[in-house]
């Protein structure tokens, strides 16, 4: 593997008014890697993917995208320079086509070549996105509009996918479906970051993962060898006063 | 009878013309930004002393005239976006803010426009010669361009959201805005389109105005508030329910007028509108966003 850094996140604080959800938090994604970040809701995992794809402000620290420092970076610099964030929950665009959709996903990209190659994969990934191409993105179901958002995510042909809760409300048979499509788009060569609430998944999907607890790295883990009860226990609950 | 038809007909299709070019620009702030621009009324006016001040004043040829004033007024409404809209949309509760703000634009601008202008009425000339005569029933030349040109318009307006990468943006902020952000549009730059491209459209209705009736300082405001009822009673947000309800207004009021007489029109069309609205509290048409 590759060893250069891809994303570094360094001692970043962050958060909405004068609530900082992030305390310093440090991680680091290697090029070709894929890390999972798991850790109890509201502790902060969807706010460091904001700060880093653009979205939240940052108050200290830094980030680096590939040897770049694109601390609060426009958003469309950020998408430019390979970095793809597929939201959690409503990130489509309801009232558009399966099509338009794509196509707005490789917004920043002009070359006609280039994207229609974009169109390709995306569709060699997700054949039934070219089934349901005219059809309006409300129409779909929960299975394809995830399917979609990832697509979506594709059409600016990403170094670094960040993938935010893509399993959320899906039934195991389409869990597994899209597992097998997200580990087809990470032998394409992709880096990926991913938060899930299914541990399952994120550990097939994955090298190494971190725990997010407080708005800091708690815990870090090579996914291969587990994750054992006692820290996923530790940090979703705390430490025991027992212990 | 068929003149007092014909006139009926004519007066409708001015009206609701008028209307369709100042809810279009209404209902795509609207979608893209989320607020109601109050000063909207005060561009239409604004638009209307600077083509007069072209024509007239300056006396030059009327395509450079024009142009010119669009010109000045999309300059102008990038400025406005700048002081009285960007600074306040991103703060908590910033549609509530930009309300203010755009209402306290509409009185500057409009005070302005008297400092600047005097309070006189003045008139704008027909931009081309012409005249229809059918019966005993005359069409003048701007009234048959408003006629002709704001269906035009709102049919292009409709072609560039529906088929290029601009429009496609455009439909992407209305629907998502972080969405659109992650995939690298810039949201102001979309919303300064907007704003540009619904000040044009304003400005266009208010030298079409000018030369029909007069050019005075508060000429934008009964046609303001009529697009507001127009743009909620269309289907909020959907471009195409905002151009039939502005025809639709535009000939009740007509109809209300020959009927009834100009002082009631107003509490006429206004009461059958609000009948209309207890039963279609959606609007004619269902809004995308709404």
């Amino acid at each position: 593997m590759n060893n250069s850094v891809l994303l570094d996140v360094s001692k970043v604080t962050a958060g909405y008014g004068n609530i900082m959800v992030l305390q310093a938090l440090s991680l680091q994604v290697f090029e070709g890697e894929a890390v999972g970040l798991v850790g109890p809701n509201g502790h902060g995992k969807s706010t460091l993917l904001g700060a880093v794809s653009g979205i939240t402000r940052i108050q200290s620290g830094a980030i680096h995208f590939a040897g770049i420092d694109i601390t609060n970076s426009k958003s469309s610099k950020i998408v430019k320079m390979g970095l793809s964030h597929v939201a959690q929950g409503s990130r489509l665009f309801s009232d558009c086509t399966v099509e338009e959709n794509l196509m707005l996903g490789a917004y920043l990209n002009r070359n006609r070549k280039i994207r229609s190659a974009s169109f390709n994969q995306v569709f060699t990934f997700f054949p039934k996105l070219y089934e349901r191409k005219n059809q309006l993105a409300k129409t779909l179901s929960g299975g394809e509009r995830q399917m979609l958002a990832i697509g979506v995510g594709l059409m600016s042909q990403p170094r670094l996918l960040i993938l935010d809760e893509p399993t959320l409300g899906l039934s195991p048979s389409i869990k597994s479906e899209l597992l097998l499509s997200i580990k087809k788009i990470l032998q394409s060569g992709a880096s990926l970051v991913i938060v899930d609430g299914d541990f399952t998944f994120v550990r097939e999907l994955t090298e190494r993962w971190y725990g997010v607890s407080l708005g800091q790295v708690a815990a870090e883990g090579n996914s291969k060898e587990g994750m054992d009860e006692r820290t996923l226990k530790k940090l979703f609950f705390g430490e025991s006063v027992h212990e | 009878m068929n003149d007092a038809f014909l006139s009926i007909v004519i007066s409708g299709l001015v009206l609701g013309s008028l209307y369709s070019l100042m809810s279009t620009g209404l209902s795509l702030t609207w979608s893209t930004l989320r607020i109601f621009n109050f000063a909207h009324g005060a561009f239409m006016t604004l638009g209307a002393y600077l083509a007069w001040t072209f024509l007239v004043f300056l006396h030059l040829p009327v395509i450079i005239g024009v142009f010119l004033a669009l010109l000045c007024l999309s300059v102008s409404s990038i400025l406005f976006q700048y002081v009285f809209i960007s600074p306040f949309l991103k703060r908590q509760q910033g549609d509530l803010l930009v309300m203010v703000t755009t209402l306290s634009a509409m009185t500057i601008i409009t005070t302005l426009i008297q400092a600047t202008w005097g309070p006189h009425y003045k008139q704008l000339p027909t931009l081309i010669e012409f005249e229809l005569k059918i019966g005993a029933t005359t069409i003048g030349a701007n009234q048959l361009m408003a006629i002709v040109l704001a269906p035009v318009m709102s049919i292009l307006v409709s072609y560039l959201l529906a088929h290029t990468r601009l429009g496609l943006a455009v439909r992407a902020v209305e629907q998502n805005r972080n969405a659109a952000r992650l995939v690298g549009i810039e949201i102001q730059g979309v919303q300064s389109i907007t704003i540009i491209s619904s000040t044009i459209l304003a400005g266009i209705a208010g030298i079409l105005l000018g030369g029909i009736t007069f050019v005075s300082p508060v000429m934008g405001d009964d046609p303001l508030l009529k697009a507001f009822v127009v743009v909620i009673f269309g289907g909020l947000a959907k471009l195409s329910g905002s151009i039939y309800g502005a025809y639709v207004f535009g000939f009740m009021e007509s109809l209300s007028t020959y009927a009834f007489g100009l002082f009631w029109t107003p509490i006429v069309i206004f009461t059958a509108m609000i009948f209309i609205m207890l039963f279609r509290p959606e609007g004619l048409m269902r809004g995308r966003t709404s």
